[in-house]
């Protein structure tokens, strides 16, 4: 199956991936259409020494179609929905095309977490806060939430 | 206390403040006839509640998220605690608490107060440091810049609140903002089922989404503009809580 | 791609600046100035160059199958059918200049009709067969 094949050559590509880059990336065991992704908060970002997980579902169509992807890792920002995780990124709708990979898609996700949109929201607080021009509300609410949630070891709620 | 004759028998979060409110009015009533006034007005609120208000929907629902109905953990930090202390009374089933710091835990009310320098409320850092051995709490504040965060840190620091022991807060769960609308979207974000607060403002503006707020004020009486159900009212939050000192 | 016929250069120093051409001149003499006063050390036997030319293609990688463009697609590779005229033995430029397998780039274009790397609305420009053995491929 085309997309098979090629999502084999991605598991290759993304296994020489450089350290630097902040994103792991690689498939599951036993189904090569789910993959796994980790993102290391970008610096000079609120999610600074944060560590993301991504969950993407890969269709059977790709890459004609694009990967569904939400984060697991719990995150404030305007563009996820702090809940479900879903992201709201162009190129995972309307502007997709199969010159995207999987690992590209995680690098357009950190650039997301560093430029935010926050005209298109989907986490409302996080975009107001924005909207408002209140950065240190923004910046201290997601690295609260990076330092509570992202970072090892998780840290229980007293 | 024949007004609490019928106050539901439920372990709601609704049937522990109204239980708040007798003992409330009870001590006050021991103390002397000064404040009886105030008592009697918030007990008048707290039956309102007894039929469902808007936030005491919500209120449920998170309450039910963690503990099924009439299963409220009373008691469960007793291991940290004194048993029976009336501030754990007062906190059950409430797992998440956000207070703005200012004019609440701070002399100071307003950003530009805060320049000069911030003075921890002793009473009110006490009861802090109660609330930390069983609920969840986040503390923020409208800062103008650098300086005011500082200060307010400062003062949090200098009362021993800040750390990673027991009766301490976490120095990133310490928030700031530079908008009063900012304030208003960390609260929303977090979804406490207490927000404490000394701006009638951010009461008003929060009152439709949050459970239960207590405005902080020194005013006797609450203005008639902030009569809301799930709005409880103290001259100060150790007047709201007892710490069983 | 290249063949790697070993280059045979016995390389000739020469002054670069002066242009007076003293011995036959080697491509990409490195050293040549200000050492050839001595006279010729090195002399040209014989050259072999290799070039490779191309239409305009600036990756050899489809980027819909990410297939090299010099073998047929994954979809042919998949099912080989021996039919020279399969889309998959093909491939296709547009008119922006970017190039894919025919059958990737009409699959894709019920999609939509734009270059999925420029996002140009597409128009083919010219269509060309693969070899069909692949001798250009590695």
């Amino acid at each position: 199956m085309a997309s098979k094949s090629r999502l084999l050559k991605e598991a290759r590509e993304c296994a020489k991936a450089p350290a630097d880059l902040g994103i792991s990336l690689q498939p599951d065991e036993r189904n090569i259409h789910t993959w796994r992704g980790h993102i290391r908060g970008p610096s000079g970002t609120p999610f600074e020494g944060g560590t993301f997980e991504l969950t993407l579902s890969v269709p059977q169509n790709y890459p004609l179609f694009p990967p569904s992807v939400r984060f697991k890792t719990k995150i404030f920002h305007p563009n996820v929905h702090f809940k479900t995780g879903e992201i709201c990124l162009d190129i995972l709708k309307g502007a997709w095309t199969p010159a995207w990979t999987l690992l590209a898609v995680c690098q357009a996700i950190s650039a997301l977490m560093a430029d935010p949109a926050p005209d298109s929201p989907l986490n409302c607080d996080a975009g107001n806060l924005l909207r408002g021009g209140d950065l240190r509300g923004y910046a201290s609410m997601a690295r609260c939430y990076t330092l509570d949630l992202a970072s090892a070891p998780a840290r229980q709620l007293s | 206390m024949l007004l609490f004759a019928e106050a539901p028998p439920g372990l709601t979060l609704t049937g522990v403040l109204g239980l708040a409110a007798v003992l409330y009015g009870f001590y006050h009533l021991k103390a002397g006839p000064g404040n009886s006034g105030q008592a009697r007005q918030r007990d008048r609120r707290q039956q309102a509640q007894a039929s469902r208000p808007p936030g005491a929907q919500h209120q449920s629902e998170s309450l039910q998220a963690g503990f099924p109905q009439g299963q409220l953990p009373q008691g469960t930090s007793a291991a940290k605690q004194a048993v029976g202390s009336p501030l754990q009374a007062q906190l059950a089933g409430i797992r998440k608490v956000t207070i703005s710091a200012p004019g609440v835990l701070l002399k100071e009310l307003l950003p530009h107060e805060l320049q000069d320098g911030a003075s921890l409320r002793p009473a009110a850092a006490r009861v802090l440091a109660e609330m930390l051995h069983s609920t969840a709490v986040y503390i923020m504040a409208h800062v103008s810049d650098d300086i005011g965060e500082a200060t307010v840190r400062g003062a949090l620091e200098a009362g021993g609140l800040v750390g990673k022991g027991p009766g301490q807060i976490l120095p990133h769960r310490i928030l700031f903002c530079s908008t009063l609308a900012g304030k208003e979207a960390l609260v929303r974000q977090l979804e406490p089922e207490l927000h404490i607060d000394a701006h009638e403002h951010t009461v008003k503006s929060l009152q439709r989404f949050m459970p239960q707020l207590l405005l902080i004020s020194a005013r006797q009486t609450a203005s008639a503009s902030v009569a809301y159900k799930n709005v409880a009212y103290a001259a100060s939050l150790e007047a709201a809580f007892h710490t069983g000192q | 791609m290249a063949d790697a016929e070993a280059m045979e250069v016995e390389q000739a120093e020469q002054p670069v600046a002066k242009g007076k051409g003293r011995g036959r001149g080697a491509k990409g003499d490195k050293d040549g100035e200000g050492k050839g006063k001595s006279g010729k050390r090195f002399e040209i036997k014989k050259w072999s160059a290799v070039a490779m030319w191309s239409w305009a293609i600036c990756t050899d990688t489809c980027a819909i199958c990410r297939n090299n463009l010099y073998e047929p697609s994954i979809e042919y590779q998949a099912n080989p059918t021996g039919d020279t005229d399969h889309p998959g033995l093909s491939i296709a430029w547009g008119v922006c200049g970017h190039v894919f397998h025919l059958d990737c780039i009409q699959r894709w274009l019920k999609t939509r009709s734009a270059c999925p790397l420029c996002n140009k609305e597409w128009e083919f420009a010219k269509i060309e067969k693969i070899l069909p053995t692949g001798t250009m491929g590695e």
